[in-house]
């Protein structure tokens, strides 16, 4: 099915959009940009020949749309071409970059970092009290809204309760992939998936990281020498062990604010008041040295 | 509902067959059987070489399945995901048959707004239902390179399996076998992954391509009884590494 260039008329609400261009590809379907030809307004539409995926992602857009850090769903509905029937949804358009395309761009730091997965967090965990998880949490599923200075997580798709299986993962952020534990859906598995991706977010590195094992990982965080209790951290979520998610996301709020602490008065800012101090006292020694030679040779 | 159950056969071949008959026949026969027959096909680079793709796509379609071309590298998510929709198309089928009797309409004639409590009752069902599911797995001598992957993804696809609610059972038939044998049964239906894992080691690679031979094996172990398999292996299988 081509739809560049087309225009799209829904079964049921008769609303036309002309497609754009494509945003993206999944497992499930295709989001492409439109123009709704009555508000001549951008949106973002996802379609599928899924109809379990597509009205799935619609009702979890409009049952958690109170949650915040989520795209606006605009509507729901079918299209027919050749007598096959796809359906869409009909979603806000954020103007930005996803999180992946972002950090090559932009040179983010550590504080800045857990930052952004503080906010996310606090989305999932408003999830999890409602006895769901979000499962498929990835780089390319948080969106950065230039626009509005906010961060959006699109693709709803891999929402499931508490309890059931997984339906929708990532093998990079999947722990049953990692061998550390099933995908049967608990808080926990989120809690491996957002540790790997802030892991992902200092490593920069997806090829190299989805080759090493989470004892490398470890390793590699205390080489890069981050944050001590940082480091610590991380490996509990990874490890899942003595840690609930909500107890992850505290102590990363917790080290947030001494991340600002220390850049204060951090290592690099002492290391150069040593190197100042340093050259300012030869360079005074230097000088009262010329005048004593001076005065010598008068 | 508690009944129903999926039974699925899932060819993964990276060639044409080559020997043992047509696996399209073989598909069809399956199907008379209530068994539903995926493909899968393992490609250097998408969409080139169109002989084996045409292949896949002509036994998803007489076996009444799904089918999905993918690298190795993917093929674990494939598999899951293939598994994923076979299952929902199932219970779709009974959920639309169900509805015509009830509502005189099937899912697609229902207002989108009003589907989302029928989506969320075939989730549940697809997270409980008893899944029955046997691999075939090419182990000519082309797949050489890609066996331990493939080995890696048929353990991953248990895991996502396991994950569920209900009764999950995998089979892992090779072709072709060991010897001069079309096929061979690795193992035969269990939920024990460490079984499979034990029994999947013993995996090898050489020799030619006999898809239908497979077909008719897992059909066998689907029935337990024997198929018309017996007729058709006449000729020699394997010898020449060169043949794919």
């Amino acid at each position: 099915m081509k739809l560049h260039g087309k225009i799209i008329t829904g079964k049921w609400n008769g609303n036309k959009y002309k497609v754009i261009g494509l945003l993206g590809k999944g497992g499930t379907g295709r989001v492409y940009k439109v123009l709704d030809i009555k508000s001549n307004s951008y949106y973002a539409l996802k379609i599928s020949e899924d109809i379990q995926s597509i009205t799935k992602e619609s009702d979890m857009l409009n049952r958690f749309i109170y949650i915040g850090s989520i795209p606006l769903s605009i509507e729901l509905d079918d299209y027919e071409e050749d007598g096959k029937i796809y359906y869409f949804i009909v979603i806000e358009y954020i103007k930005g970059e996803n999180l992946r395309e972002y950090i090559i761009k932009n040179n983010l730091n550590l504080k800045e970092l857990v930052g952004i997965v503080i906010i996310i967090g606090e989305m999932i965990n408003k999830l999890h009290n409602k006895g769901f998880i979000f499962g498929d949490l990835k780089l390319e599923n948080v969106m950065i809204d230039r626009e509005n200075g906010e961060i959006k997580v699109i693709d709803l798709g891999g929402i499931v309760p508490i309890g059931s299986s997984v339906k929708e993962f990532t093998p990079l952020y999947d722990r049953a992939k990692w061998n550390m534990g099933s995908r049967r859906a608990d808080t926990k598995y989120d809690l491996f998936s957002i540790s790997m991706m802030l892991v992902n977010l200092i490593f920069k590195n997806e090829s190299k990281l989805s080759n090493m094992s989470i004892r490398d990982i470890i390793h590699g965080l205390k080489r890069k020498k981050i944050d001590k209790e940082l480091t610590k951290l991380l490996q509990r979520g990874l490890e899942q062990k003595k840690l609930e998610f909500h107890e992850f996301i505290k102590e990363l709020k917790k080290m947030y604010k001494t991340l600002r602490y220390k850049k204060k008065i951090g290592y690099n800012n002492r290391v150069n008041l040593i190197i100042n101090t340093f050259f300012l006292g030869s360079l005074i020694s230097f000088v009262i040295m010329l005048i004593v030679v001076i005065k010598i040779m008068q | 509902m508690e009944q129903m159950k999926v039974n699925q056969i899932i060819v993964v071949t990276d060639g044409r067959s080559n020997v043992g008959g047509n696996p399209i026949i073989a598909a069809k026969e399956a199907v008379g059987n209530n068994i539903i027959v995926s493909a899968i096909g393992i490609v250097e680079k998408l969409e080139e070489d169109e002989g084996p793709i045409e292949e896949v796509q002509n036994i998803a379609a007489s076996g009444g399945g799904e089918w999905e071309l993918t690298y190795i590298e993917n093929l674990s998510t494939t598999l899951h995901m293939l598994t994923q929709r076979t299952v929902n198309k199932t219970i779709n089928t009974v959920v639309n048959k169900q509805l015509k009797e009830l509502i005189g309409a099937e899912l697609d004639e229902i207002r989108p707004k009003r589907r989302n409590k029928f989506v969320e009752y075939i989730e549940n069902v697809s997270d409980e239902i008893h899944i029955k599911c046997c691999i075939l797995l090419d182990c000519s001598g082309s797949m050489k390179s890609k066996i331990s992957k493939a080995r890696e993804s048929i353990i991953d696809l248990m895991n996502s399996l396991k994950g569920r609610k209900g009764k999950s059972e995998v089979a892992v038939i090779a072709f072709p076998g060991p010897k001069t044998e079309m096929t061979n049964i690795v193992n035969d239906f269990t939920d024990d992954i460490e079984y499979i894992k034990d029994e999947i080691c013993n995996i090898r690679t050489n020799g030619t391509t006999p898809t239908a031979p497979a077909i008719y094996k897992a059909i066998e172990l689907f029935s337990g009884r024997a198929s018309k398999s017996n007729d058709i292996i006449e000729e020699e299988p394997l010898l020449e590494d060169s043949i794919v």
